[in-house]
Formats: structure tokens, sequence, C-alpha cells
């Protein structure tokens, strides 16, 4: 009787704390980046349904993104998978440096970064590219690849590696082993990683800006074009590209999630001694796949560090805006951080049967191009007439809440249960035994999420574009640097930039 | 039939001693048990004659060919893992032609050959469920068809039976024995239950702390127990207590009703 009591009792609690999680999220988080499909009128108080149309101009734009996130995303696989291997299953010191180098993109920020790669292979570095597509490509190869490196390396990890001896003990060679053992095994990681890239690479917006010709500065990319719209005046097909860029990312991630457990990677036919003879190169392949990843994405990623100068006049705008983007990226880091563990812990343990569900709202917000995302939410929050640094912290919080949620629910779900049911027989409540077990447990993947929540709200420019007036990011004060050809400000903002966020990587990385 | 030396392979994890100078022989035919309790290193021996872990010293010789630096895929072996390692995402068929098929050698006749392989195990009538779908029992009896789909005969069984029931198991093994032995396999059975090794095996090696205590057959090593820790890890029935009754020129032991 009294164990029932005291779980009746307990109920009611773990209700309202779960109704406020939702609530947040919904509200705050998920309401408003939708809030573009149903108002997006702007001249009237009226509800109305935008009209929605595709212009020509409209279409090169979504081809120019599509093809490119598709190229990127390709090649971040062939040539991410080896070195992916190498740090799941080398237990060596190449491992860890490795995965610390294939993190360095990913604590620059994309304007920045493209505007590094931009400088490498154009004019003022090697001189290979002129600005433009093949530009645009190289620069989103460059800052996707560290997303499906990590992503892959996770997921091979996972497969139990007993798999691949098993296959070695009936004949096979190790690439055969891994081809037809451990790759179907990965597959749903493998979409996964591919999906998260190509959605990145959809819709970037700064690191774009970089690459495209000054004459057409923004009318490259559907993300780039939407703005160019906006500044114009053009708020009707702003919106328009915008809610077919939104149904397009979703349609996509759908997609994706019902492929991930339908389908199979076939067994092809096996040519033993050809794929022998491939892997008795493996020394080569990893020096092919390593000097890729130093030749198109680390040294093109910091080439800007050789044209760093320092101009005293731009000190004081550099300082106000780094100043901006740190406090609006930790503003929202940590708001996400209160109201983001709490979703984890709903979706990962899939309280009320609700877990599915949010995990595919969640991934909706993740997978939604900023610029949309930031334009909806602007008009949104613009209704109540709310303070523009206010919108600014709401914007950046909705976007980067996927990126705290997604690893602990991960986490979460990992997690051993039987650990926390032990406490309970021990007399922990159930607050007791999250604080005291699982908070704990899960704390470093907590850390790991709020690193990357705050590195992309840092990191973010077209969702800033889309609604700052007055307030410049750093990203943005960038962009404006590279815009009014002042290339050595830029580095010198970027590297400045850099210095902090490496440093904040570092402190956090050794805890 | 092959046979299999050993000679002084000794094995270190760091500074952590996993084997010590080890030299075991295996002839053609024989079913050979390692034995000894958890972390004697005997695992660790079994994946070194096997190929998936390098001796830090030492020779393994396999049909009297020095096969110290050769992979896995090369030593033409069969090797059932302790949790099988079953390819979850391949049915029982496909499980079962998977190292012809690695091979190259995906033909009629080895369709065939896999074909038998099952109904010898009495699995050919599951021949298209995953391995999720069946018990332990026969997920050990299609681990084992697996690896002897091969062609091999050399057979590796690293804790075959200890992830089933006690009493399934103990079927098992008559069954598995009956089998190795009418293939006319070599084998090599790596277990912590004495009950189990006694059944099976030809020859019994006992090991402890990296180290080989005694080697001989079950029945020599069950009556003459080299040392205190193999007739204490053989059993109970072995080792009784006794008392010293009386202490002269020489000894009087007394136990139960008797003296000596």
């Amino acid at each position: 009787m009294g164990g029932e009591r005291k779980l009746a009792s307990g109920k009611l609690p773990e209700m309202a704390f779960y109704s406020i999680v939702i609530l947040f999220f919904l509200l705050l988080v998920f309401a408003p980046t939708l809030y573009i499909a149903l108002r997006g009128c702007p001249d009237s108080n009226a509800v109305c349904f935008p009209p929605i149309y595709l212009s020509k101009e409209m279409g090169d734009a979504l081809f120019n993104s599509f093809s490119i996130a598709f190229i990127a995303v390709v090649l971040d696989i062939i040539f991410g998978i080896p070195i992916a291997w190498v740090i799941a299953r080398y237990k060596t010191n190449l491992k860890v440096y490795l995965n610390f180098l294939v993190d360095m993109p990913l604590i620059m920020p994309t304007a920045a970064l493209g505007f590094s790669v931009a400088l490498f292979w154009g004019g003022e570095g090697i001189g290979l590219l002129s600005k433009g597509f093949w530009m645009i490509l190289a620069v989103h190869v460059a800052f996707t690849y560290p997303y499906i490196v990590r992503t892959l390396s996770a997921a091979i990890e996972e497969v139990d590696i007993t798999y691949e001896m098993a296959s070695r003990t009936l004949g096979a060679s190790p690439l055969t082993a891994f081809r037809t053992v451990t790759l179907p095994l990965f597959k749903s990681g493998l979409l996964i990683a591919a999906l998260l890239a190509f959605t990145r690479s959809l819709s970037e917006t700064g690191a774009t800006m970089m690459a495209v010709g000054t004459g057409q500065f923004f009318a490259a990319t559907a993300p780039t074009q939407t703005l160019l719209y906006k500044n114009n005046g053009d708020i009707a097909s702003a919106v328009s590209l915008s809610i077919i860029l939104i149904a397009i990312s979703t349609i996509l991630l759908a997609v994706v999630r019902y492929l991930s457990n339908k389908f199979g990677i076939p067994m092809l036919k096996v040519y033993p001694s050809l794929e022998k003879s491939i892997n008795s190169l493996k020394l080569e392949k990893n020096i092919f796949a390593s000097a890729f990843f130093i030749a198109i994405i680390l040294f093109p990623s910091f080439y800007l560090l050789k044209f760093v100068s320092y101009s005293p006049g731009e000190f004081g705008d550099i300082m106000n805006a780094i100043g901006i983007s740190f406090s609006i990226a930790f503003v929202a880091t940590v708001v996400n951080l209160v109201f983001g563990v709490g979703m984890a812990l709903l979706i990962g343990r899939n309280r009320f049967g609700l877990g599915p569900l949010f995990e595919f709202l969640t991934d909706m917000v993740m997978v939604m191009p900023t610029v949309a995302l930031g334009l909806s939410l602007g008009m949104f929050w613009n209704l109540f007439k709310m303070n523009e640094l206010l919108v600014l912290a709401m914007v950046h919080m909705s976007f980067s809440y996927p990126y705290i949620v997604k690893p602990v629910a991960a986490s979460i779900r990992d997690l051993d249960k039987n650990l926390e049911d032990a406490a309970r027989v021990l007399g922990a409540t159930p607050f007791k035994v999250f604080r005291t077990i699982t908070l704990p447990l899960i704390m470093p993947s907590i850390l790991a999420g709020a690193v990357m929540a705050f590195m992309r709200s840092l990191s973010e420019t077209g969702a800033t574009l889309a609604v700052s007036k007055t307030f410049k990011t750093i990203p943005v004060l960038i962009v404006g640097f590279v815009n009014a050809s002042k290339y050595g400000d830029a580095a010198f903002a970027s590297a400045l930039l850099l210095g902090v966020s490496f440093i904040a990587a570092f402190l956090l990385r050794r805890k | 039939m092959p046979n299999v030396k050993v000679v002084g392979v000794s094995k270190f994890f760091g500074n952590i001693r996993a084997l010590e100078n080890i030299n075991v022989e295996i002839n053609d035919g024989e079913y050979v048990v390692l034995l000894g309790p958890s972390g004697c290193g005997k695992t660790t021996l079994l994946k070194i004659i096997a190929g998936m872990w390098e001796p830090t010293a030492g020779k393994v010789y396999i049909n009297g060919n020095d096969v110290t630096d050769l992979p896995p895929e090369d030593r033409n072996i069969g090797f059932v893992f302790q949790n099988y390692a079953l390819f979850p995402h391949l049915n029982v068929f496909d499980n079962t032609i998977y190292g012809p098929v690695v091979r190259g050698k995906d033909s009629e006749e080895s369709r065939k050959n896999a074909k038998e392989m099952l109904n010898l195990v009495r699995l050919a009538a599951r021949h298209d469920a995953f391995p999720a779908e069946l018990s332990g029992g026969m997920q050990q009896r299609l681990a084992v068809a697996r690896a002897l789909t091969t062609g091999s005969s050399l057979l590796f069984l690293d804790e075959p039976l200890s992830a089933l029931d006690a009493k399934i198991g103990a079927e098992l093994r008559s069954e598995m024995r009956k089998m190795i032995k009418d293939l006319k396999l070599t084998a090599i059975h790596v277990t912590h239950n004495q009950e189990e090794a006694m059944e099976v095996a030809d020859k019994i090696v006992v090991m402890r702390r990296g180290g080989v205590e005694q080697v001989g057959s079950p029945k020599e090593i069950y009556r003459n127990p080299a040392n205190l820790f193999v007739a204490h890890f053989l059993g109970d029935a072995n080792f009784i207590k006794v008392a010293a009754s009386d202490y002269g020129t020489c000894c009087k032991l007394k136990m139960l009703n008797w003296e000596m």
C-alpha cells in the first residue's frame, strides 16, 4: 500500500515537469518556426496562408543548393569512412590526434571557415578555383566533413568488432569483412550522417556568401537567395522560398527515417583476390584519405591565419560583436540545457509513449534551414514587439536546441535501467536517483551537447541576418568585412574568435 | 587432419602478463580442451593460435608450417565464438555460406555443401530465419555449421556452451563431440567448466595465471593431479580432508572411519 501511494504522489510532479518541458518546446521552439507557413502575410493582421510560388530564379537557387549538398556529402562519405574507421577501431595515439584534428573545423564559425577556404583556392591562395559553383562546393565539403566523420565513427564503434573477427576467420580479408559485415550493420548511422551533413549544407548561409562572386553576391543557393529577397523587400518571395525549403527538409527527414529501418545493403558479389590486393594497399589508402583531409579540409580551413592584420579602427566593432555573439550563445545554451535535458529524458525514456513524436519534431527543427527558421521566428516575435536582441537570442535558442537534446537522449537510451532501479531499491527518491545516478552518467553527453550548441550559435550567420537590423554578431561582421574587401580585418576577427573557441573547447575537453 | 604446435608463446598486454612460455602440442584428430578459471589466459591462447592476436614471443605451427605472422583468413580454420557472432543482417543460409562466398567459391557445389551442413545440425527447416529468431541452442548449432562450411578440419570453440541453459548445454556437448569425431576434425575447445571438459576431451590442458599446470587425458589428470590446484579445480570428490591422529616417526592419518 505504502509503495503504491508513494508512486501515485510521485506521478503528479513528474507530469507537471514534463508538461513544462513540452510547453517550452512547443511554444518557444517549435511553433514559432512553423509560424511562417501559417501567417506569412506581411502587410495585414488577418490570418492567411501565404501564396506559394516558384520562380525560375528560385528554381535555379534550389537546384544549386541540392547539387552542392549532394556532391559534398558523397565526397565526404568516400573520404570520411577511412578516417572514421581509424578513429573507431585503432587503439593508438593516431586515434587521439585524428579525433582532435577532425574536430578543428567544427570550432570555426562557418563564415570564417568559408572565407578561409575561399582564400585558399582563390586568387589570394593557390588560384585553382574562381568564385562560383565549384568554390561553394569546396567550402561546403570542408564544413560538412567533421559532421560525417563524427557520426560515422560513432556508428562504426557501435558495431561489435567480434563480427569482423568472425568474418576474418571465415576467410574474408579486412576490406571484405568491412564491406559485407560492418557496413550493412551501421547503414542507419551512415544514413543519419548523410542526412545531417546534407541538411547542414542546404541550410548554410555565411560560408556560402564567402564563396560566391561579388557580382552575384547573394543569388547562389536557396538560403542566400532568400536573404536577398528579404533585403530587397520582396517578403512574399522570401516567405515562399522559405516554406518550400522547410517542406523539402521535412520530407527528406521523413524519408530517411523511414528508409533507415527498411533498406538493406545487398551483399553484392565478392571479388576475393581483387579486394585482397586493394587491402594490401591499406597503408596507402589511409595515407590517401589523410592527405585528402589535410589538403582539402584542414589546411584550407586555417589558411586565413596568413592574412591576419590589425587595424585599430575596427577593433571596437570586433570586440562589440564578440561580446554580442558570446552573450547570445551563452543565454541560448543555458536555457536549452535546462529544458533540453528534460526533453531528452522524455525522448530517451519514451515517457507516455511520446518519445518518437518529439524526436521527430526535434529532428525537424534540426534539419530546417536556419534562414527560413530565422525569418519565421523574427515575424512571430515581432507580433509582440519584442526587443531585437531578445528575438536574436530566441532564434539562436531554437536552432541550437536539437544539438543538446539529441546526444543527451541517445545516452539516456543507452543507460542501463537496472542502475536506476537498484538505486530505487536502496531507498532513493526519483529525484535523488536522477541527481546521484542518472545525471553523473549522462554528464559527458550533456557537456558535449552544450559545446555543440554553443558553437553552432557562435557560428550561425543566416538566421542572424534574417532577423537582426542593428545588432551584428561576429560572423555577420566578418561577412561585412569581406563584402567591403577588408580581408585583413576579417582574418583578424576570425583568428580572434578561433582563439577564444579553441581555448573554450580545450578546457571543456580536459574535464 | 591438421596438427597444431605452440612453441614458447608469451603474451603481454602492457605490463600485464597474460601468457608466459606456453608449449602445447595437439595431434591429428585430437579433441583438446583448454581448462582453467577465468583470467588464466586460455582464451588468449586460443585467439593467438587462430591469428586474432599476435604473440609477444614464440611461434605457432599448423601442419608443421609457421603461421605466426599469418592473418586469420589465411589460416584455414573454423572458429565458434563465445556469443556466436552470427551476422544479424544475414539469414541462416547466408550465414552458413558466408565462408565460401567471401573466398569466391559461391558455386553449386558449395551451396549443396552448406545445405548438407544445415541438415547435419538440424536447421535445414529454418534456412531463411534470422539469427535473432532462433533459440540459444539453434544459434549455437548454426555457429558450428558456419565454422565448418569453410571445409576446414581444424575447429576452435571459445566457451561454446556457456551462453546456454545448463541442461541444454549438457545435451549439446555430447552431440557436438560425436559430430566432431564423425567428421574426423581436430578441435580446440576453451572452457572453465570441468564437467564439460571431462566429457568431451581426449586431452585436457589445465591452465592457471598464464601458465600450463598439467596436460593429460581426463582420467590421468583426475586420478593423478599434478598439484593441489589441479586437484581442487577438478572437483570436490578428489580432495578429502584428513586429520593426523598420531605423531610418531611415521604418521597416522584418520579419515572418516579409516586409519592409515
